[in-house]
């Protein structure tokens, strides 16, 4: 078992092999590639949040000498609703369709309605000019009352509820509905001392990657059209160009370029087809990049939400009953990530209780993309709130609250199984004894915590692993690195074949050279890649003992492999990889090792986050003076990138809490489209991040990995919007605690 | 006897929230749920992950398990 | 109509024919193919194109290519002396101070104006003087180490 092992590069701080390309300015990223004869493609948007289209002239853009080609949602094969695996969640296709080009129907301001591509950038913006649309503007839907409500215009007017009882008969602005349920909600609540019931809202937020969506395309009748892409799953940008054109998948070939940024905003596609459709039209390569203003508007932005909680427990502390409902906005097409946040809300307690119940309701803002642990902080930020509250209400403090009642090994989740090993205590009992926790709160500032879940996924990850004939190596995995994940691949190569992890050079591989990988999401890479890549350097030494053993004509159980050398136990014989490698040529051909897995046992991952605010009064704006991340990483390979997960997901989780939110006017229209006015934090805003990794190890993965990438995100809303209500001594039940939030809170006192 | 837990919405279909099978397979616990819930599709389950004494199976085609396995039909994951 | 333009970029001297619409950055990235200045926002807020331009910190979305012309212009793929790393790009990998790395140049481009104006800031005014270099990744925590320990090794080699 892992707990015992000692490592000899797992653990260590290595230097990224890919780190100096990108301090220097060549790693080339969506928008730094170009190929000869390439034009450029843009798109005309929807300047109403709803509305039909009523005529849509591109005569006068075709026309025009620059223009080289123009696309338009006919331009798509027919296609028929379908679901397929997009990303990590499932997609219809013909949502899809119709969310990269609109189809009769404009549904958010910003959707895309038609494409050109012209001679110059400045080319093809002038002439969407020329592109005739005239639109029968219809009210906007911007809300989930405004979606519920009886007289609600509806989005689609086909789409009937599913996941109801009784199969629904007239169509409304709900896509579907989820219950689940554990136990007896209302026998457990009778037996409650204390109930604490509210309901909670979170607003509309982007991923707010800095790189702007960006792809370059070329499409070839007779060879297989080439995809450029900034994204985290090529091998899913593949499907999708293939489901929606109906090529077929050997008939298109994707590189990841290096990705500026996801957060799983980067798990389907927006501009790929278009540009396919733009090049096929006008043969000539087409790269379409997405200003700062069209990410903001037309891609992915993450679920508001509202929750309305109750949890009930005995004066003793123990929690009887937990009961939630969920609406969850999906945007334009359905699909929120009401699920998860369904079967994560309550998961971090062992309560014999519990009920939950989502919907999913389509609104008139852009389609919603997953967003790190997607549908999980909007639910457990209100569980958090709640338990908060109610361990006040107890006089019980919060860690021992949590502890009283934390999910352990054996908990039966209210999603189905039962959980093995986990680390929700050990992060409590560290989060205790942690300095901030120690360290007593300040003058006029406030103090919070939160706990969060998040299940981890495991999945297909290919990986072959070359053998230079003097002992280098390459690592060709599919996995796109959005974090630093090639520095993990090959100490975990390096651990397992005992050589120096930079005579291994990692590389994300085209869609030609691997087969299917599953797309950087979900936590999977460092362990589910991970897992291909220990099969592969194992499938390695396997190879190599064989090469010595037939070199001293013995067998393959007559020798050892250890440290990168090869023993004869028949003989003093021994020999390096290098050596064995160098020799390959006479004992079969060279050295390369495989490995494909559908990884099964990933480890979930549970994280303790503390939070101090000090609130200005006169203003109600809020800092964070201390934050402090705990989290169980079952084994961390780089340590200072899993830190960097932790922080990078406590800060969004923060600006989350404290700032970002879409504004909308009155039609639907976004009023804060960019950086400067929806505002993530900056280095001014934060103090140092504290980390501490509990290392947990997960019994499935050889080296105790689990996923550690997303349940950063989880605990940071509930921390901070808890350390709010602590300074200015009134419940939060809504984020962001901007400014004018927070003093409006301070002015309404009771 | 391997133990079935159903979540709420399958229950909607069964009737109840936990069963007994016979079958050690997955291809055969999924005709044996099919014979003895007439309201169930298959469907109802072939779109759903499965949980094996708590390990999640998104794809659990070729899945075999001993007669005290604990399952459980589970909703297949998405992420960021 | 186009614009020549005449500029010293890195040390060298360069020329190219542009439209007088054309942004610094495009011009950069587009004309000369010097793609290591990224393009986050197009308006000034993101800091992924900061360059220097005559000694001045500068967005290069925020000035036109030909404002360029006669001028002197230090982008990231001058920091480092061919393989040499600078001591700030070496403390930025030794930290973990990148992890997607699109706003790395531009970070690194700033904090060497930073330390060129202040060699010895303290966390807070390195904290505000990178405020305009967004970072969505990493928190800003690996990001300050670096800096603060860049900064005290250039001070000790001084």
């Amino acid at each position: 078992m892992s707990e015992a092992r000692q490592f000899q590069h797992i653990g260590q701080r290595t230097i990224r092999p890919d780190g100096f390309d990108k301090v220097t300015g060549r790693a080339n990223y969506g928008a730094d590639f170009r190929l000869p004869g390439m034009i450029w493609g843009k798109i005309l948007r929807s300047p109403h949040a709803h509305a039909k289209i009523k005529k849509l002239d591109v005569s006068k853009a075709e026309a025009h000498p620059d223009v080289l080609a123009v696309a338009t949602h006919q331009d798509f094969p027919s296609v028929n609703s379908e679901a397929f695996a997009a990303g990590e969640a499932m997609m219809d296709v013909l949502d899809l369709a119709r969310n990269v080009l609109a189809d009769k129907k404009v549904l958010y301001h910003g959707h895309a309605i038609a494409a050109i591509a012209a001679t110059s950038e400045a080319a093809a913006a002038m002439a969407l000019n020329l592109i005739e649309v005239e639109y029968e503007v219809l009210p906007p839907v911007m809300t989930i009352d405004a979606a519920l409500a009886e007289d609600a215009p509806l989005l689609h007017e086909d789409m009937m509820t599913q996941g109801l009882t009784e199969p629904a008969t007239t169509p409304s602005n709900v896509a579907s509905r989820m219950e689940l349920k554990k136990g007896d909600v209302a026998s457990g609540f009778a037996e409650a001392d204390v109930i604490v019931e509210r309901t909670y809202e979170t607003p509309t937020v982007h991923q707010g990657y800095i790189e702007p969506h960006a792809t370059v395309v070329r499409y070839d009748d007779k060879a297989p059209s080439l995809v450029w892409a900034s994204t985290q799953g090529h091998f899913d940008v593949r499907a999708s160009v293939s489901k929606l054109l109906k090529m077929k998948l050997g008939q298109v070939k994707v590189i990841a370029s290096e990705i500026g940024g996801g957060f799983g905003g980067k798990t389907t596609v927006y501009l790929e087809p278009v540009a396919m459709i733009l090049s096929k039209k006008s043969g000539r390569p087409v790269k379409m990049i997405m200003s700062r203003e069209e990410v903001f508007r037309a891609s992915g932005p993450a679920s508001a939400s509202r929750s309305h909680v109750k949890i009930g427990a005995k004066q003793s502390g123990e929690i009887v009953a937990m009961e939630a409902t969920l609406h969850f906005e999906a945007g334009a097409f359905k699909g929120s990530p009401m699920g998860p946040g369904c079967m994560t809300i309550f998961t971090p307690y062992d309560v014999p209780n519990l009920f939950v119940e989502g919907y999913d309701v389509v609104v008139n803002k852009a389609k919603v993309a997953a967003y790190r642990a997607p549908g999980a902080p909007q639910a457990e930020f209100a569980a958090e709130m709640a338990m908060n509250e109610l361990a006040a209400k107890l006089n019980i403090d919060p860690i021992d609250f949590r502890l009283l009642n934390a999910a352990k090994e054996g908990t039966q989740t209210i999603y189905g199984p039962k959980l093995k090993e986990v680390g929700l205590v050990e992060c409590l009992e560290a989060a205790r004894r942690s300095p901030h926790y120690q360290s007593p709160v300040g003058e006029g500032c406030g103090r919070g915590l939160a706990a969060g879940f998040w299940f981890n996924i495991g999945g297909q990850s290919s990986v072959t692993l070359n053998l230079n004939p003097d002992g280098t190596g390459t690592i060709i995995e599919g996995s796109p690195d959005i974090g630093g994940s090639r520095a993990s691949m090959q100490m975990m190569a390096a651990e397992v074949l005992g050589i120096e992890p930079n005579r291994l050079n990692p590389i994300v591989a085209d869609t030609e050279t691997l087969p299917y990988n599953q797309t950087t999401g979900g936590s999977r890479t460092t362990f589910a890649t991970g897992m291909a890549v220990i099969e592969a350097a194992e499938d390695v030494v396997e190879q190599l003992k064989q090469r010595a053993a037939s070199l001293w004509n013995v067998t393959a159980e007559q020798v050892d492999y250890k440290n990168g050398v090869v023993l004869n136990l028949a003989g003093d014989d021994q020999m390096t990889l290098a050596q064995i490698c160098a020799s390959a040529e006479k004992t079969g051909g060279q050295i390369s090792g495989r490995g494909n897995v559908n990884a099964r046992g990933a480890g979930p991952s549970f994280a303790v986050h503390l939070c101090d605010v000090k609130v200005d009064q006169e203003t109600g704006k809020t800092d964070v003076v201390r934050y402090t991340a705990i989290q169980d990483a079952g084994k961390a390979i780089h340590p200072s990138y899993v830190e960097g997960q932790f922080q990078g997901g406590a800060v969004q989780g923060i600006g989350w809490a404290l700032n970002e939110e879409y504004v909308y006017n009155s039609d639907g229209i976004m009023e804060n489209a960019g950086f400067l006015d929806y505002r993530i934090p900056l280095a001014s805003d934060l103090p140092e991040i504290e980390t501490i990794i509990v290392e947990v190890p997960n019994t499935f993965h050889p080296f105790g990995v689990r996923g550690v990438g997303e349940t950063g995100i989880v605990p940071p809303l509930g921390a901070v919007a808890s350390a709010v209500s602590d300074a200015i001594d009134r419940p939060v039940t809504k984020i962001p605690c901007s400014p004018p939030h927070v003093l409006s809170m301070i002015l309404n006192q009771g | 006897m391997a133990v079935v837990r159903f979540s709420s919405h399958l229950e909607t279909r069964t009737g109840v929230l936990e069963t007994e099978v016979k079958a050690m397979s997955y291809r055969d616990l999924i005709q044996e749920l099919l014979e003895k819930f007439p309201s169930l599709r298959g469907s109802d389950l072939e779109d759903l992950a499965l949980a094996l004494d708590g390990e999640l199976i998104q794809e659990p085609l070729l899945v075999t398990f001993s007669s005290t396995a604990e399952l459980h039909f589970v909703p297949k994951l998405a992420a960021g | 109509m186009k614009t020549h333009v005449q500029t010293e970029i890195n040390g060298e001297a360069v020329e190219c024919l542009i439209d007088p619409s054309t942004t610094l950055l495009n011009m950069l990235r587009n004309d000369l193919l010097l793609t290591g200045t990224k393009e986050g926002c197009g308006s000034g807020d993101c800091g992924a194109c900061s360059v220097v331009m005559d000694g001045e910190l500068v967005c290069a979305c925020l000035v036109l290519g030909v404002e360029a012309s006669g001028a002197k212009i230090e982008t990231i793929e001058g920091v480092a002396d061919k393989d040499q790393l600078h001591v700030i790009q070496e403390k930025f990998l030794e930290h973990a101070a990148l992890q997607c790395g699109i706003c790395t140049p531009g970070l690194i481009v700033s904090t060497k104006a930073l330390l060129a104006q202040n060699p010895n800031p303290t966390e807070e005014e390195a904290r505000y003087f990178l405020a305009g270099n967004l970072c969505r990744c990493t928190g800003y925590d690996k990001i300050i180490k670096a800096v603060m320990d860049a900064a005290s090794v250039l001070k000790e080699a001084s």
